[in-house]
Order: structure tokens, then C-alpha cells, then sequence
């Protein structure tokens, strides 16, 4: 008798086929675009146009290419070259347009253009850190501090933006010192922001040692978050962070505290900026964060730009060098989580991301085509507009290649589509790139031509001598091989992603 | 491959049959942070490749035998990297073309999404 039901069992669903169903006859499959690079003398990793990957043993590729591979006795690498669009049985793969869509989510960082837009709102300080690219201490706020005149037209080209939603971020010097203009370009957006139907962020970048009430219950008020410093322990931060009285730390820590009571936990973040000094206490580091109720860190390498390169011993350490420092911190951290606590290093989880999820990420030094004006732009105090915050710190020593024009004179379109923009974006795309074009780690990286230039003297770059591609490529690879040697830490980098622990 | 050490220079032949002018460049570009590499057309045969120490340093006859296989493994690599490349390339090319052709925004949903198993797709 029939058996009503064996209809639906059988039905197959539409999106996988039975193993069978390829043609296992002939040994004729086509390659489809992916990238190679060995991890170590064992493993070989594979990467597609898409961002997904496989790992291999060695010598696979050389099959793959080589159209050696053998359906029936390497089934289970066949099947997988297949499912991750590695390799097609038909010239153009049967699936060409699911490819393309992922392609184009990969990309999709671009479809809404200037998210970040970064008013450095005075200049003036009362640190001087000693890496400090570009802050003064000063009195004079008319030489010093961003006109209102500027403020107005720069909130004018921001809602020109075609985001639907932006971040105004402050940045300084010490941008607290100049906190009624804050208060009032805080207004002035938000009101332009409703008129227009546009969701605004604010962001304040300080080292809070200015810090007051009043300033902290206009930050409640305005939902603004607060970006601060912390380098470490007190000894590195107050030998990395100098101001009269010596307590750097002691203000930071009381100011995130204070913030965090009014804010709320989450509104409150830290920076931290890594020295030579900074290179020999990994551990300490992390420790001082946990420590205080941080559950991330971000490991940062100190910036190559402006004022930071006059102080040669200081920081003009090897990339070398900070390669172990953020080894020996990841592992740390790593054990932090093995314990159960969850605490996430942020440089890795932007990687990861890439790796582990088919979503772009918006992190502007890791994007390709680059963050400069496709995801940032920078007004700077004195209405000089900027490529990226790295841009305005070279201006500072006296090279304005990255200047775009200037709030007094130049339109939206001149400055955001304008020659400049356009002579930039011949070396954007790390996709095009020397050296880039054929890496395997090409969508989890990134092009910067600001560093390019600022280091090596060409937008281009030179990959083998550049400190970008050695740093990169040496995490990223280093997280690879976290991930294949033990499932734990793949679990652990999972939940830095989602956030869930 | 077979070597010869000349006034600390490592000489090599490369027969051009086998690799191409995009692979020889592509591969030994990566050897420019160290080395000073020049390419000579020797003959309709063999390019001529001599890699010095960029610092004016000798090679010896120790580093000559690694940098020797070093370099045949990338060639191999590289080479395989080009043939994946012009293979792919109309493929590639489809492929970016349909990803940003017949442009059309998404439409925005102004509820939460969510999954019957509990999946919720905002935390991916
Ligand atoms: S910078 Fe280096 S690691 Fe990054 S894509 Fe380019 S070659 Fe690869």
C-alpha cells in the first residue's frame, strides 16, 4: 500500500542537492576566484572573493588548481570546495547571484557614505602627553578653539551626509576645555538632525580630568557618550600622560567612575595608547582594566603621524615588538575568558567579524575601499576639513597632502567629490593594490593611504617594508591559528562577536 | 632550481617557460624588504635574477641554499595564484558587476526581526 506520507518525506528541499547528483564521472570543475596564503608548514588557508574560508593541509591547493582532485576519494574536501564557492561544476557557477549579493553585503559599509564626523573643537590641553600629535597649552581660545562660524557650516555639510545616521564626535586637545561649544553645537545638530528625519549620535573624546557635574548632566541629557583614556596602571599612564600634579590617573579613574554613575555603565568607554613603556607590561595592562570593570580593551599600536615620530626612542618601536606585546595580552585575555569571564580584546573581534560573519564592519582604519571621507571626515579647529583624524595630525607637522579644502570656501561636493577625493581613491582599494591584490587576508584588511604616505611617502605603499601589512597579517593569521588548534578559543571568539556570552 | 653565489650575489636562472614575467615580479617583489633584486632577459630562455643584501652585505653560501629554496616555493605558489587569477577572471568580474548593478535600497522594516528557534539575526 502506498504510504500517504512518503511524498513529503521524499520531497528534497530546494537548496541542497543529494551528494550524488554531481557529477561524479568526470574530474572537470572550475576554479572560482579565492586567494591562498600558507599559516604554517602544515596548513594552507583558503579564502573567496566572498570573505569565507577553509583551512587545508598542505599541498591542497596545488591539487585544487591543478584540477587534481579526486571526487570520490577526497568526497568530503569536493564537497566543501563546492558548498563554499571555491570551486563550480559549470563554468559560471549555478549560484552566481547569491555570490554577488554577499558581495555586495561585504561592501554595503559604502551604500550610506559619511557616517563619522569628527569636529576637533579646541586644541587647547592641559596634559602634554609626550606621543601627543597635535594639542597646546594655551589660554588663547581664539587662536585655539573651533569658531562658531565653523561649528554652523561644518553641522551643514554633516546633514548633507546621505547617512541616515551619524556620529558627531569631539575630539581636542582636550575638547572639555571648550565645553560650551559642545553644548552649543550639541544643540544646534540635534535640531537640524530632527528636521531632517536623521538619527545622531554624539560622541565626547577627554581625558576627563576637567571633568564636572554640570558637564556630565548636559551629557545625560543629550545621550552623549564618553570616549576616555586609560594607558594602564598608574605608572604607565602617568609617566605616558603628563599635567601638573602628576595624577592623570588618578582623575581618569575617578572621572570614568562618575561618568558611569550618571551616564550609565555602558556610556563610558576607554582608549588605550600603547608605548614603549607599555610594551613591557601586557599583562598589567589588561589586569587594570578587568580591573576596573572594563569587559574590553582595544590594542592599539601608536600612531605613526605628527608629532608622535619626533619622539624616536620613545616610540618608534618595532612592529616586532608589538606584535608579542598583543600576543601576550590576547592570551591573557583568552585565559580571562577560559575562566568564564567574558572580556573581549576589540582589534580581534573587528577581525573576527570579518572572518566569522558575512556583515561588513564599520572600522574606518580597516576598510577597503578606505575609511577616509567613504566613512570619515575631520573639521578641524581652525575650519581646515580633513580625510581622516591621522590626516589633520600630518597637517600639524606642516603637510597638508590630505587637506580637502575648507569650511569657509569649499562646497559638500567639492570637498567629498571633489579632485582631491578622487586622486585618493586611485590607491583606496586594497583590492587593487600591490602585493594586496593577490593576499588571502585581503577582505579582512584593509587599505590606508594616509599611512601609506605618512610612513613609506606614497599613497600606494611598499607591502614588504609596510608596518600596516606586517601588523595585519601577523594577527590575522595568528587568529587562524587560535581558532584550528583549539575549538575553546573558536567558541570564546564567537561570543566576542555576538556578544553574548 | 640551480644557484650560483657571485660577488655576494645570489645568481639565479629562471627558465621562462615555466613562469611568467607577472610571477617572477609578484613573487620577488616580496623579497624587496631585505633584498636588492634585479631581473635580467638573458636569452629567449631564462630571466637572470640577482638578489643582493639591500645593505650592501654579502650573501653566504648558507643563506644562498635557503633564499634558493625559499624562492622556488614562492615562484610555485605565486604561479599558482596566477593561474587561479586569469581563470577566475570573468567570473570575478560577474560577479562585482552583479553585486553592484541595478542598485536598489532594501527596504527598511520598522519592527524587530526575530527567529521562531530563537536565532535573532541583529546579534550576528
Ligand atoms: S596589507 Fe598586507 S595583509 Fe593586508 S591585504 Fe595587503 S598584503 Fe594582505
Amino acid at each position: 500500500m502506498n504510504n500517504p506520507l512518503k511524498p513529503a518525506l521524499d520531497k528534497k528541499t530546494r537548496k541542497f542537492k543529494e551528494y550524488n547528483s554531481y557529477n561524479l564521472q568526470s574530474n572537470n570543475y572550475y576554479l572560482l576566484p579565492f586567494r591562498f596564503i600558507r599559516l604554517d608548514e602544515q596548513n594552507e588557508l583558503l579564502v573567496n572573493e566572498v570573505g569565507d574560508f577553509l583551512i587545508v593541509s598542505s599541498g591542497t591547493v596545488e591539487r585544487i588548481v591543478n584540477k587534481k582532485l579526486d571526487k570520490i576519494s577526497d568526497e568530503e574536501l569536493y564537497a566543501d570546495l563546492i558548498a563554499a564557492f571555491f570551486i563550480s561544476e559549470t563554468p559560471i557557477p549555478a549560484l552566481l547571484d547569491v555570490i554577488s549579493t554577499r558581495y555586495r553585503t561585504k561592501k554595503s559599509f559604502l551604500d550610506h557614505f559619511t557616517a563619522l564626523h569628527i569636529f576637533v573643537i579646541s586644541l587647547r590641553c592641559e596634559h602634554t602627553c609626550h606621543y601627543c600629535q597635535v594639542s597646546r597649552v594655551s589660554e588663547n581660545k581664539k587662536a585655539f578653539d573651533m569658531q562658531r562660524h565653523h561649528i554652523d557650516k561644518g553641522i551643514d555639510l554633516m546633514m548633507k551626509s546621505p547617512n541616515p545616521h551619524i556620529t558627531m564626535e569631539f575630539q581636542g586637545g582636550e575638547a572639555l576645555l571648550a565645553f560650551e561649544n559642545i553644548t552649543y553645537a550639541v544643540i544646534q545638530a540635534k535640531e537640524k538632525a530632527m528636521l531632517l528625519n536623521k538619527k545622531i549620535s554624539f560622541v565626547i573624546c577627554t581625558n576627563l580630568a576637567v571633568i564636572t557635574d554640570e558637564m556630565l548632566k548636559f551629557c545625560k541629557e543629550h545621550e552623549i557618550l564618553i570616549s576616555s583614556s586609560l594607558d594602564g596602571p598608574s605608572f604607565i599612564h602617568n609617566k605616558n600622560r603628563h599635567r601638573n600634579g602628576n595624577n592623570s590617573y588618578e582623575l581618569a579613574v575617578k572621572g570614568i567612575e562618575e561618568s558611569r554613575q550618571v551616564l550609565g555603565f555602558d556610556r563610558v568607554s576607554a582608549l588605550l595608547t600603547t608605548t614603549n613603556l607599555s610594551l613591557l607590561y601586557p599583562h598589567e595592562i589588561v589586569d587594570e582594566y578587568y580591573k576596573l570593570g572594563f569587559r574590553n580593551i582595544f590594542l592599539r599600536p601608536i600612531s605613526p603621524y605628527g608629532f608622535a615620530n619626533y619622539n624616536e626612542r620613545k616610540n618608534h618601536y618595532k612592529t616586532s615588538e608589538f606584535l608579542d606585546f598583543y600576543k601576550k595580552a590576547l592570551d591573557k585575555i583568552i585565559e580571562l575568558n577560559l575562566r568564564g569571564e567574558f572580556f573581549r580584546e576589540d582589534y580581534a573581534a573587528i577581525i573576527l567579524r570579518k572572518i566569522l560573519t558575512p556583515f561588513p564592519v564599520g572600522y574606518v582604519d580597516l576598510q577597503s575601499p578606505a575609511g577616509m571621507i567613504n566613512s570619515v571626515i575631520v573639521f578641524n579647529y581652525d575650519g581646515k576639513v580633513y580625510a581622516t583624524d591621522e590626516a589633520r595630525m600630518l597637517a600639524e607637522t606642516k603637510d597638508y597632502t590630505f587637506e580637502l579644502g575648507s569650511l569657509d570656501t569649499h562646497s559638500y561636493e567639492e570637498l567629498f567629490y571633489g579632485d582631491k577625493a578622487r586622486f585618493f581613491s586611485d590607491a583606496w582599494t586594497n583590492e587593487s593594490l600591490p602585493g594586496c591584490s593577490e593576499c588571502a587576508l585581503q577582505s579582512y584588511c584593509g587599505a590606508d593611504p594616509v599611512f601609506n604616505y605618512a610612513t613609506q611617502g606614497t599613497f600606494i605603499g611598499h607591502r614588504p617594508t609596510s608596518s600596516f601589512c606586517e601588523r595585519n597579517m601577523a594577527i590575522i593569521k595568528h587568529l587562524f591559528l587560535l581558532m584550528e588548534k583549539d575549538a575553546r578559543i573558536k567558541t570564546i571568539f564567537r561570543t566576542w562577536i555576538t556578544g553574548n556570552n | 632550481m640551480n644557484y650560483d653565489l657571485n660577488n655576494g650575489s645570489l645568481i639565479i636562472k629562471v627558465d621562462k617557460n615555466i613562469y611568467s614575467e607577472d610571477v617572477l615580479y609578484k613573487c620577488l617583489y616580496w623579497y624587496t624588504n631585505k633584498y636588492t633584486v634585479f631581473i635580467e632577459t638573458k636569452d629567449d630562455h631564462y630571466y637572470s635574477v640577482s638578489i643582493k643584501l639591500a645593505n650592501d652585505l654579502s650573501v653566504n653560501e648558507e643563506t644562498a641554499k635557503q633564499l634558493n629554496e625559499q624562492i622556488l616555493r614562492d615562484l610555485i605558489d605565486f604561479k599558482l595564484r596566477d593561474i587561479i587569477t586569469k581563470e577566475t577572471q570573468t567570473v570575478r568580474e560577474l560577479i562585482v558587476a552583479k553585486a553592484f548593478a541595478n542598485f536598489q535600497i532594501d527596504p527598511q522594516y520598522d519592527f524587530d526581526i526575530s527567529d521562531p528557534v530563537g536565532f535573532n539575526p541583529d546579534n550576528v
